[in-house]
């Protein structure tokens, strides 16, 4: 099994007192839709902050597509081939949508600004115009976020709790949109999320943590057979289940 | 005018030193593409050729090249998708045919004790051969699937080939005696020690000595030597150049065979490679050759 | 790195932070000029080679710009620590190191813009104060051409040190207000410092009083602005070079070691 993303005995500490992952072991496989499943705090973050390169690792390696965390330059050229969106998206306020990612065309380095418009439509957001990003509302900066983390042509895209800030429509659409980018680009996707419905939809693989630490691993396959043959009906109950054990 | 010349030699050095700098970052710029491009076309992903410079040249060569890398990749993603669907299915397939061939070949055991005519009974037992050699293929088949589409079970280990080989031939040993084949056996003293998986191995002998027993003419010679190849040869004289050169390939079975799916020496094909190693037939003085060789 | 660069150019150019900059010193250098008349008159009656000496120093005027420097670098770090841009640079694959430098690239470039405007500005309003006459009479003066040169390399290198300064404090402090405040803060006390020096001790005594008086950029940039160009001293290059080092590597050791900006 190629896994894009594997962690070994990873751990975090902010300062000496506060351990936010321990011992934390993840194997996300290649072309699927990793659903990172835990309660606020439990270290979702803190564990996409790592990978990405935002935040240096206390102890422990974990690998990104073969690259070893303890080898400095071939981890920064593999994170050329990854995107997230962290926390809240980032962006330059003062510009419009097509200004930033033009301004996120130029930074990656990227040769051509023509796919920019076919990006603003996916997403939606072809006819903000010289509308300025500051004055977006959320579900259209996170729209916006989206569509930069697509501007390098990713083989993966790391997305903490995109559904949360979206209107109903919004949350249809990104499902759409992550659903097809990963059958027609090969995209693999690491998504944390509360909203479990959404992510029952469309997860191909879990990984439920707590408490810095993922406790279990499972594939939507596995968990559907765990789910028709045991009491629990939902991925809810599953959910509050472990947690609580 | 001395001092008009000083000026004039100045702006020419200032020139000569502002050429020298666009040359050298045209260099670095062809040499970035040339780099990206050799690590795209290696690996499985959507990534495209960046630069650095603003050279209005440079950015369309990468912009070209990249186009091409787009075409490629999206081929290369359809194909990938598509063939992974048809292993899934055929693996699907294979598994359901197991069900309906058991319970034939139960109805069949029923049959077999009801009072029958001669002829009757002539027929069921071809019938019963017949599904046999379904089931076998159905086996095949399956095998087949899984291990192409999935690298579970595969576990690397040092393994002594030496003591694999004997193995594996000490198994056959009932099957070589029936056939009234005396092997020759050339295995080398110094252990030639390997990381592989086990059972690949396993299976790729028993494959190929399996085949040989089936097509041999009562000859079977298998070599090992230190550099790590393994040969096994006999003779087959109705073999051309051209079937010897199809034997991998799936469900090609030499005419001559009953008993027989054409997926034995695909596998083993399939295993070696996966394992390392590389694997040919050859025909060497009528003698059909198959060579295996893992490298250190 | 040229990516990184051309992206923080194309940001900055595309806010309004340029027109900000124009504005205010056009408005500052509006409120300055009757004193610049006076000023003028002062050198003009001082005598040929020191007249040079004091136009050269005031065209190019350390002391105001100073002001602008040490807030400039503040608004350029902004564009980083807002709306989270920092991260996304970072996950693009760009080091720490790499974004201060070219925070500090960008900030300085826009520093130097802002002197350029005060020295044009400087330029008209004395070509228009002073007689033509005596104006070219001034340039002619014996040394003129080296005396300026030297100034203004001398000017670059001490405006860079200011520059350096306040990224540093900037990039620490990841807050805009808060930055701008605390730099605004250090220029004034380090004037108060070095003017109470001027007033309560020779310079000349101890030696430990002499190299913190002359370590002190802006005192440094107050005697330049006053005429006594310490361009003779090496010791004050020393300094200059000093201050550069110590707070760009302050700055980016706290930077890297910041955990999550």
């Amino acid at each position: 099994m190629d896994y894009v993303i594997e962690a070994d005995r990873l751990c975090k500490n902010y300062g000496s007192r506060h351990r936010v992952l321990k011992e934390f072991d993840i194997h996300v496989p290649k072309g699927s839709i990793y659903g990172l499943i835990g309660k606020n705090g439990a270290g979702k973050t803190t564990f996409m902050r790592i990978i990405c390169g935002v935040q240096p690792l206390t102890s422990g390696e974990f690998s990104l597509f073969g690259a070893k965390s303890s080898d400095t330059n071939a981890v920064r050229k593999a994170r050329e081939r990854i995107s997230a969106v962290i926390e809240s998206p980032s962006f330059y306020p003062h510009m419009s949508a097509k200004d930033n990612l033009i301004q996120q065309y130029t930074l990656l380095g990227i040769p051509s600004t023509e796919g920019i418009d076919e990006l603003l439509e996916l997403v939606g957001l072809l006819n903000t115009g010289k509308k300025k990003v500051k004055d977006f509302s959320l579900g259209m900066k996170q729209r916006l976020g989206i569509a930069m983390a697509l501007a390098g042509s990713p083989d993966l895209i790391i997305l903490d709790e995109p559904m949360n800030r979206l209107e109903p429509e919004g949350v249809v659409e990104l499902r759409e949109t992550i659903l097809r980018l990963n059958k027609e680009r090969d995209i693999t996707f690491v998504i944390s999320s509360h909203i479990l419905n959404e992510l029952s939809k469309i997860a191909t693989d879990y990984g439920f943590i707590r408490d810095g630490k993922l406790i279990e691993e499972i594939t939507a396959r596995d968990l559907e057979a765990k789910l028709s043959s045991s009491s629990h009906r939902t991925l809810e109950d599953y959910f509050l289940d472990l947690m609580n054990r | 005018m001395e001092k008009l010349l000083l000026v004039i030699i100045g702006i020419l050095l200032l020139v000569i030193a502002a050429l020298i700098i666009k040359v050298l970052s045209l260099r670095r710029s062809i040499d970035e593409i040339i780099k990206d491009f050799g690590d795209i076309i290696e690996k499985e992903t959507n990534l495209q050729i960046r630069v650095s410079s603003s050279d209005p040249h440079i950015r369309r060569a990468a912009i070209r090249l990249n186009e091409e890398l787009k075409k490629l990749r999206e081929v290369s993603v359809i194909y990938s998708r598509g063939n992974n669907e048809l292993k899934t299915a055929i693996m699907n397939i294979s598994h359901d045919l197991r069900t309906p061939l058991t319970a034939i070949n139960g109805y069949l055991d029923l049959l077999d004790n009801e009072d029958k005519s001669e002829d009757a009974g002539r027929y069921l037992s071809i019938i019963r051969e017949r599904v046999e050699a379904l089931k076998s293929l159905t086996e095949e088949l399956f095998k087949y699937s899984v291990i192409s589409s999935t690298k579970d079970d595969f576990k690397p280990e040092e393994i002594v080939l030496n003591s694999e080989l004997e193995t594996t031939l000490a198994s056959f040993y009932g099957a070589l005696v029936e056939k009234g084949i005396e092997p020759e056996i050339e295995i080398c003293d110094s252990k030639v020690v390997r990381t592989l998986d086990r059972k690949s191995i396993q299976r790729i002998f028993s494959n190929i000595i399996s085949n040989a027993i089936k097509y041999s003419e009562g000859d079977l010679k298998v070599t090992l030597d230190e550099e790590g190849t393994i040969t096994f040869s006999n003779k087959a004289s109705g073999l051309t150049p051209t079937e010897v050169g199809k034997l991998f390939n799936r469900f090609y079975t030499v005419e001559s065979a009953h008993h027989s799916t054409g997926l034995g020496l695909s596998i083993a094909k399939l295993l070696s490679e996966k394992n390392g190693g590389i694997i040919e037939a050859l025909l060497i003085e009528g003698s059909l050759v198959i060579r295996i060789s893992f490298p250190a | 790195m040229e990516k990184l660069l051309r992206n923080d150019y194309r940001c900055i150019l595309k806010s309004r932070l340029i027109p900000g900059i124009l504005l205010s010193v056009f408005l500052f250098l509006i409120s300055q000029t009757m004193n610049q008349k006076y000023l003028l008159n002062v050198y003009a009656e001082s005598g040929e080679s020191a007249a040079f000496k004091y136009l050269a120093c005031n065209l190019i005027d350390c002391y105001i710009s100073a002001f602008f420097i040490m807030v400039i670098p503040s608004f350029v770090a902004a564009f980083d620590f807002e709306a989270g841009m920092l991260r996304n640079k970072l996950i693009a694959g760009y080091s720490r190191t790499q974004i201060y430098f070219s925070n500090l690239i960008t900030s300085f470039s826009l520093c130097l813009l802002c002197s350029l405007l005060i020295f044009i500005y400087k330029l008209i309003v004395y070509i228009g104060f002073l007689t033509p006459e005596v104006f070219v009479s001034l340039i002619r003066s014996p040394g003129a051409a080296e005396i300026m040169l030297t100034t203004i390399l001398f000017d670059i290198l001490v405006k860079f040190a200011l520059c350096s300064i306040s990224l540093a404090i900037a990039m620490i402090i990841s807050n805009r207000v808060i930055s701008i405040f605390v730099s605004i803060a250090l220029m004034v006390s380090c004037l108060l410092a070095g003017i109470s020096f001027d007033i309560f001790y020779e310079p000349a005594g101890d030696l430990l009083t002499t190299i913190m008086f002359m370590n002190n950029i802006f005192i440094v940039s107050i005697a330049q602005a006053e005429g006594n160009i310490p361009i003779q001293n090496s010791a004050y290059y020393v300094g200059i070079i000093a201050d550069i080092l110590v707070f760009t590597s302050a700055g980016l050791f706290v930077f890297n070691r910041r955990n999550y900006k």
